[in-house]
C-alpha cells in the first residue's frame, strides 16, 4: 500500500512537471528581455515576475526544469554505461588496476572532481557547449560508483550456481546473456539511473552557484539559483525561490522512486 | 595465521593500498590539469607592457611544469622532502597556504561532522525504535528535505541569516549519514540476535551497548570516512560562496587558476586523508564482526 501511495505521488510529480517543462512555447521565449518590466514582481502577464534583465522569470524556469532533467538523465545513463563497461572490462582482463581506480575516484569528493575538471576545461564557451561540458563532465566522472556496483554483480554471477548449471546443460553463451545476465543488469543499471539523477541535477546546482555551471543566455536550475547570491537577492521576493523550490519536488520524487536499499518500488 | 599476524597483514596491506591510491590521485590529477586546455598560456602573454623577451623567459622559467614526466619526477622528489611547490595563482609556497587554511576547513568540517552524526543518530533511532508514526515520519522527513536542497543553496541561507556555517556542513552531510545509519540499525533491530536478545528480555541499554553500538564500530568508522569525503564536498561551495578563507575555497580558486601544484597538493591531501579513514574501517572489520 505504501509503495502504491510513493507510485502515486511520484507520478503525480512527474506527470505535474512534466506538464510544466513541455508548456515552454506557452510561454514567453526564455532569452526574450522586456525592458520596460525589468525585475517586477508576479503578474498577469509574468506570473512569476522577471529578473534583472527583464527576462519572464516561469519560462526560464520552465527551460530550466527541461534542461536539468533532460541532461542530468543524460549524464546519469552516461555514468551507468560507462560502469557497466569498466566492470565488464574487470572482469575480463583489468580486474586489479580498475579496482585501484575505483577506489581512488571514490575517494575523491564528487564536488571536487567536478569543480576541478569543469575548471579545467574552458568557461568562455557557447552556452550549448557549456551545458553539455557541465553534464558531460558529470556523467564522465561518476562511473566510479556504477562500476563497483556492477563489479560486484558480475563477480557473483561467475561464481552462481546458475551460471553453472547453464554452462553445464550446453546453453550458449549468447542466449544466458539474454535470458540470465539482461534481465539482471537491467534492474541494477536502472536502480543506479534513478540513484544518479538527482544527485546530478543538485549537483549541477552547487556548480551554477560556483560560476562553472551553463553559461548565459542559456538557463538551467543551478543558473536560475546562482542569482540568490547577490545579497538581499530574497528580500521581499519570495517568488524568486521558485527555482529551489522546483529543485526540491524533482530531488524528493526521484529519491522516493527508490526504496531504502536501492532498489525501485515500482 | 594466528589474530595478531592477520591483522598485522591486514595493516600492511591497507598502508599499502594507501600509497598507492594516493600515488594514483597525485598523478591523475597532475595529468589533468597538465592537459587541459589552455595549461601553456600564461597571464602575462596578455600583458602589453611586458617584453617578448620577458614573457619568453616566464616560460622557461615554467618549463619544468609543462614537460608531464619532469614535472611529476621534480614533483615527487621535492614531495619527498616536505615540499609541495609554489602555488602559481597566490605565489608563496603550497604548504604555507595549506597550513593558514587548514584550521578554518578542520573547524567548518569537524563542527559539521559532529552535529550532524549527533543529529543523524538521534534521527535514526527514532525512525527505527519509535512506534510513533509522527515521530517516525518527522524523522524520515527531516532527512528527506535535507536531501533535497543543495549545500550551495544552504551555505547562501545561512550565511544571509548569519547563522552559524557549521550548522550548513552539518545539514548538507546529515541526510547521506542519516538513511546509512537508518538501514544499518534496521538490519541490526531485526536481526536474530537482537530478536532473540529483546525475547529474553535483555535490558535497553545492554542491548543498544552490546548488540548495536559495538557490531556496528567498523561501519560507523568506514561511515565516518564517507563523512570525510561528503564534508570536503560541502566545503568546496560553502567556503566559496560564503568567502571562508579555507582549504574548500583554495581548490575553487586553484581549479580556476590551473593551478597544478597546488591541485595535486590538494588531491593528495584529500585523497589521503579519505582513503585513510577508509582503510582504518577496513581494518577494524574483522574485529567488529566477530563482536
Amino acid at each position: 500500500m505504501r509503495t502504491l501511495r510513493i507510485a502515486a505521488l511520484t507520478a503525480l510529480a512527474g506527470v505535474i512537471l512534466a506538464a510544466f517543462t513541455l508548456a515552454c512555447p506557452a510561454f514567453h521565449p526564455y532569452d526574450a528581455q522586456f525592458r520596460d518590466h525589468a525585475d517586477e514582481a508576479p503578474s498577469r502577464a509574468f506570473p512569476l515576475g522577471t529578473d534583472d534583465l527583464g527576462r519572464d522569470r516561469l519560462s526560464r524556469l520552465a527551460y530550466a526544469t527541461r534542461v536539468s532533467v533532460a541532461l542530468g538523465c543524460a549524464a546519469a545513463a552516461i555514468s551507468t554505461a560507462l560502469g557497466i563497461a569498466a566492470a565488464l572490462g574487470s572482469v575480463s582482463v583489468l580486474r586489479g588496476p580498475l579496482d585501484a581506480f575505483t577506489t581512488l575516484c571514490l575517494s575523491l569528493p564528487w564536488m571536487f572532481v567536478f569543480v576541478i575538471v569543469r575548471g579545467l576545461l574552458p568557461l568562455n564557451t557557447s552556452p550549448g557547449a557549456s551545458m553539455a561540458l557541465t553534464f558531460g563532465v558529470m556523467g564522465l566522472a561518476g562511473w566510479a560508483a556504477p562500476a563497483r556496483v556492477f563489479d560486484a554483480f558480475f563477480s557473483e554471477c561467475r561464481r552462481s550456481e546458475w551460471l553453472m548449471t547453464a554452462r553445464a546443460g550446453g546453453i550458449p553463451e549468447w542466449r544466458i546473456w539474454l535470458k540470465q545476465y539482461w534481465p539482471r543488469v537491467r534492474s541494477i543499471a536502472w536502480a543506479q539511473f534513478r540513484a544518479l539523477v538527482p544527485a546530478y541535477i543538485l549537483a549541477e546546482a552547487g556548480l551554477g552557484l560556483l560560476g562553472l555551471g551553463v553559461a548565459e543566455p542559456a538557463t538551467s536550475l543551478g543558473n536560475l539559483i546562482a542569482e540568490l547570491e547577490r545579497a538581499g537577492a530574497t528580500d521581499g521576493r519570495p517568488w524568486v525561490l521558485a527555482p529551489i523550490a522546483t529543485l526540491a519536488v524533482i530531488a524528493v520524487s526521484t529519491e522516493l522512486l527508490r526504496d531504502r536499499r536501492g532498489r525501485a518500488p515500482l | 595465521m594466528n589474530p595478531r599476524q592477520a591483522f598485522a597483514r591486514r595493516l600492511l596491506f591497507a598502508i599499502a593500498r594507501l600509497a598507492m591510491i594516493v600515488a594514483l590521485g597525485v598523478i591523475a590529477s597532475a595529468a589533468l590539469a597538465r592537459y587541459s586546455p589552455g595549461f601553456e598560456s600564461e597571464e602575462t602573454d596578455l600583458d602589453a607592457r611586458i617584453s617578448g623577451q620577458t614573457a619568453a623567459a616566464l616560460h622557461r622559467r615554467n618549463a619544468d611544469q609543462t614537460d608531464f614526466l619532469r614535472f611529476l619526477a621534480h614533483y615527487s622528489a621535492s614531495v619527498s622532502r616536505g615540499d609541495l611547490g609554489i602555488s602559481r595563482v597566490f605565489r608563496v609556497p603550497v604548504t604555507e597556504l595549506l597550513r593558514d587554511r587548514a584550521g578554518e576547513t578542520a573547524a567548518l568540517m569537524l563542527t559539521g561532522i559532529a552535529i550532524a552524526w549527533i543529529a543523524a543518530i538521534a534521527l535514526a533511532f527514532a525512525a527505527v525504535w519509535q512506534r510513533n508514526p509522527l515521530v517516525r515520519f518527522s524523522a524520515e522527513a527531516i532527512g528527506g528535505v535535507t536531501l533535497a536542497i543543495p549545500p550551495a543553496v544552504v551555505a547562501i541561507a545561512f550565511f544571509a541569516a548569519r547563522a552559524p556555517l557549521g550548522l550548513a556542513m552539518a545539514l548538507a552531510i546529515l541526510p547521506r549519514i542519516f538513511g546509512t545509519l537508518r538501514e544499518m540499525l534496521e538490519d541490526l533491530w531485526y536481526s536474530p540476535a537482537v530478536i532473540g536478545a529483546r525475547a529474553r528480555g535483555v535490558r535497553r541499554f545492554d542491548l543498544l551497548a552490546r548488540y548495536i553500538a559495538l557490531p556496528s564500530l567498523p561501519k560507523a568508522v568506514a561511515l565516518a570516512g564517507v563523512s570525510l569525503v561528503m564534508a570536503f564536498g560541502a566545503a568546496i561551495p560553502i567556503e566559496t560562496l560564503c568567502d571562508v578563507p579555507g582549504i574548500g575555497q583554495l581548490a575553487w580558486r586553484a581549479a580556476l587558476g590551473r593551478d597544478l601544484p597546488l591541485l595535486c597538493a590538494l588531491a593528495m591531501l584529500v585523497t589521503f586523508a579519505v582513503a585513510a579513514a577508509q582503510a582504518i574501517g577496513e581494518v577494524l572489520e574483522p574485529a567488529g564482526a566477530r563482536a
